[in-house]
């Protein structure tokens, strides 16, 4: 196929395997078993290599959320990791699709510090003039002089940072518990059917997790 | 990719993991504009490549960055959207195909 790293990565809309496949008729269909056997045959033809996952075994889920399979994926030609190192295939948690998102991941952990960044929206909150005024005035000066506006911008930025939390944290906050929830019954969807009422629960915190972030847009 | 949630998670996990690359499955648009390529990538520094749904079903759309690459080619039939690369100041070869099958067996299999 030609020199370089060759990567194919989608929805394939098979499984790889029967035990990719989650679902209410255990027995796959001999459409199905038909398809995977394509599928297969497609692989080893091309002599393509299933990436392996991590985070979840399963990267769909019926909103049923008892049928669930891994039919995204991505295959690679062995070249690839030669040419780009040492990778890891993340399945990330969903919410407003049925799909999780993947995400190849390349190389060091390391993701450097995190820069600062001053909203816009802060401007019109009221409260932001005293609180810049407080971090200015509240802080010691008995330094260099050259050194005084270097560290009370530096105070400023925690300070900023700390206030932006208290103001605007607990919706974020909300949001991310929702979506941890919804992927700890997720998971234990994976493990064992869940029962009429904790379909139900997960279906309650799909509305709840749309309509908070409905408003933030 | 219609609603605005969807929209917005993408620009999300572009932000969230500095994405190089990526492919989109389902965008059930007929046309993409640069304008929502600019938006989906929060700057002006990408490339794309698409094809168009059908109707309401389907449709693919890579997006990579621009000043990390060169395009070699590019390439698309039924069911996939492939780009040929050469990224970063190594010039790194790379072929990333985007794919979609359909549910449809007849039309998995062509692919």
């Amino acid at each position: 196929m030609g020199e370089g790293g060759w990567c194919i990565m989608g929805d394939f809309n098979v499984v790889g395997e029967n035990g990719e496949r989650r679902g209410v008729n255990v027995e796959a269909s001999s459409n199905q078993l038909l398809d995977m056997s394509h599928y297969q045959n497609f692989v080893r033809n091309v002599e393509l290599e299933d990436h392996n996952v991590v985070g979840r075994r399963f990267t769909w889920y019926h909103p049923n959320e008892r049928s669930m399979s891994r039919i995204d994926r991505m295959l690679i030609l062995e070249e690839w990791n030669r040419f780009w190192g040492d990778s890891t295939l993340w399945v990330l948690p969903r919410d407003v699709s049925d799909h999780c998102p993947l995400v190849l991941k390349v190389g060091g952990w390391d993701w450097g510090p995190k820069p600062f960044r001053f909203n816009n929206y802060w401007l019109e909150n009221r409260k932001l003039k005293d609180v810049v005024e407080e971090s200015w005035n509240v802080q010691e000066v008995n330094e260099w002089m050259c050194c005084v506006l270097k560290d009370k911008l530096k105070n400023l930025k925690g300070r900023l940072r700390e206030w932006n939390k208290e103001e605007y944290g607990s919706m974020d906050t909300r949001i991310l518990r929702i979506k941890e929830e919804i992927e700890e019954l997720d998971v234990r969807g994976e493990e064992s059917m869940l029962s009429e009422e904790e379909v139900q629960t997960h279906k309650d915190k799909f509305s709840l997790l749309w309509s908070l972030l409905n408003p933030k847009i | 990719m219609g609603g605005r949630q969807k929209k917005n998670k993408i620009r999300e996990l572009v932000r969230d993991h500095k994405v190089d690359f990526i492919a989109l499955q389902e965008t059930k648009m007929e046309e993409i504009t640069a304008r929502l390529c600019f938006n989906l990538w929060r700057s002006e520094d990408c490339c794309w490549e698409f094809l168009p749904s059908e109707g309401n079903s389907g449709g693919l759309l890579s997006i990579w960055r621009k000043s990390s690459s060169t395009v070699n080619y590019t390439f698309s039939r039924e069911g996939f959207v492939g780009v040929s690369l050469e990224w970063g100041a190594l010039k790194r070869r790379c072929v990333l195909i985007n794919v979609y099958a359909k549910c449809d067996s007849e039309a998995k299999r062509r692919l």
